[in-house]
């Protein structure tokens, strides 16, 4: 366990190096006594707000995006001979479904810096669920968007080819397609909203890099916040072991953060011996019993259920 | 149908069980109340977003009444070590979960225990929402 504690550390050390380029992270790599303190609390803090100065460098998400690109000097194409192998089914980490895996669990205030209108709306909702009064747009089975997508629960797979990445996750058969083949965004005068945003990307190694923009507004869960759909990311993908894949993450989103909020969202890889876990479609039309609606008080209630409905019958029938 | 006891029990707790879920809030659920009810598997919902274990209840005066067990999607169970087979119709259990808050046959389900002993929870390892 320990083993594999330092290996993971090591290897997000050698990230922040490898990203900063900070004689200090490059400190901690190369000293095998630093590896074994492994993750304490204090360095993972220390870590992460090396992570969130990062991101206050830069303007916005293309701005952040554009400067990897040229440090990366244009980022290197995959070739289906050195294709990562991605493979496998994979569930979120750690987190629960808070944005924010290593900040307060949901149901606290997270950490992100909002701007007074929505930190306002924020609060309304963390002290709505403490007041069981709670709705959630998903519940008709809307699309979550992005970046909620990153926090979404159950499993997930990862299509690597040279010129995509395909990204399922099996809640709300949501996709991302992430274009690796050199092109950009669609010019701007063309731009409209997408459910999980247009998402452009490059190779550097064997961290996908990318830039997604032309989201809609959403929330990033239930009493985590809302974004706008100004919102726009930067994410730095890398799997660090076998089981693990990371994405440092980045959401610039003028309207409703005052800083960008970055988060270390981790997926780790399902064993799957018996070929029985396989990813099915979703559909809220599947099942009667699933039909939620949002109250007149902003809540959420269960519509009629069959099994409720058919009893009634059957007495009437008597 | 063979008869069986009920044992209705409904309890206020102050444990902090999750009663969560992914897709929807599970606000329509009281949190802090439990039922515990004896019964047999009428029919199981295996089903996305959420599966629903269909139990009758049969009370003292012989009515029965069908109750709805919600619990996260098949691929979460699975995971969890239930599969459609393990609770078929027919199925002897006692079943526990958080009720609903407006008094409706349905709650969330905590954990289910089969005739045989066999323990049932619905949520995958590490996983609560």
């Amino acid at each position: 366990m320990t083993v594999c504690k330092s290996t993971v550390r090591s290897a997000a050390v050698l990230f922040v190096a490898s990203v900063l380029g900070s004689s200090f992270a490059l400190a901690q790599a190369i000293a095998p006594k630093a590896m074994q303190k492994d993750v304490s609390a204090g360095a993972l803090a220390a870590e992460k707000a090396k992570m969130e100065e990062l991101g206050r460098k830069y303007k916005s998400a293309t701005e952040m995006f554009e400067a990897l690109k040229k440090e990366a000097n244009g980022g290197k194409p995959i070739t289906w001979q050195n294709v990562p192998d991605w493979s496998g089914i994979y569930v979120r980490t750690k987190g629960g479904t808070a944005f924010d895996p290593d900040g307060p669990p949901q149901g606290q205030t997270p950490l992100a810096k909002f701007t007074p209108e929505y930190k306002a709306k924020l609060a309304k909702t963390v002290l709505d669920r403490k007041n069981g009064i709670e709705y959630d747009p998903l519940s008709q089975c809307n699309s979550p968007t992005y970046p909620r997508w990153l926090d979404l629960p159950f499993m997930r797979e990862f299509i690597v080819t040279p010129n995509q990445t395909t990204m399922i996750a099996e809640a709300f058969n949501s996709i991302r397609r992430v274009y690796t083949d050199g092109r950009g965004h669609v010019p701007v005068e063309d731009q409209f909203p997408t459910e999980t945003g247009d998402s452009v990307g490059f190779w550097d190694g064997n961290r996908l890099i990318v830039h997604t923009n032309q989201s809609m507004a959403h929330m990033y869960e239930r009493a985590q916040g809302w974004y706008s759909d100004a919102v726009e990311g930067v994410e730095i993908w890398h799997k660090i072991d076998a089981k693990t894949l990371v994405a440092n993450v980045w959401i610039y989103d003028p309207p409703a953060l005052i800083e960008p909020w970055y988060t270390r969202q981790s997926y780790s890889r399902l064993e799957n011996p018996d070929k029985r876990l396989r990813i099915n479609n979703w559909s809220c039309k599947g099942n009667p019993n699933n039909d939620v609606y949002e109250t007149k008080e902003g809540g959420s209630q269960h519509g009629d259920f069959t099994f409720t409905k058919k009893d009634k019958a059957q007495e009437k029938s008597k | 149908m063979k008869r069986v006891a009920v044992m209705a029990c409904v309890a206020a707790t102050t444990m902090a069980v999750s009663a969560a879920f992914a897709h929807h809030s599970a606000s329509m659920f009281e949190p802090t109340k439990t039922v515990t009810l004896m019964g047999v598997v009428k029919e199981f919902q295996y089903t996305n977003p959420h599966s629903w274990l269909i139990v009758n209840v049969t009370g003292t005066d012989g009515t029965v009444t069908a109750w709805g067990f919600e619990a996260e999607g098949p691929s979460t169970l699975l995971r969890a070590g239930i599969r459609k087979s393990d609770l078929s119709p027919g199925t002897k259990l006692t079943i526990t979960g958080h009720p609903m808050r407006d008094g409706r046959s349905a709650a969330t389900w905590i954990k289910a225990v089969r005739a045989d002993g066999k323990v049932f929870d619905p949520h995958a390892p590490g996983e609560r929402y």
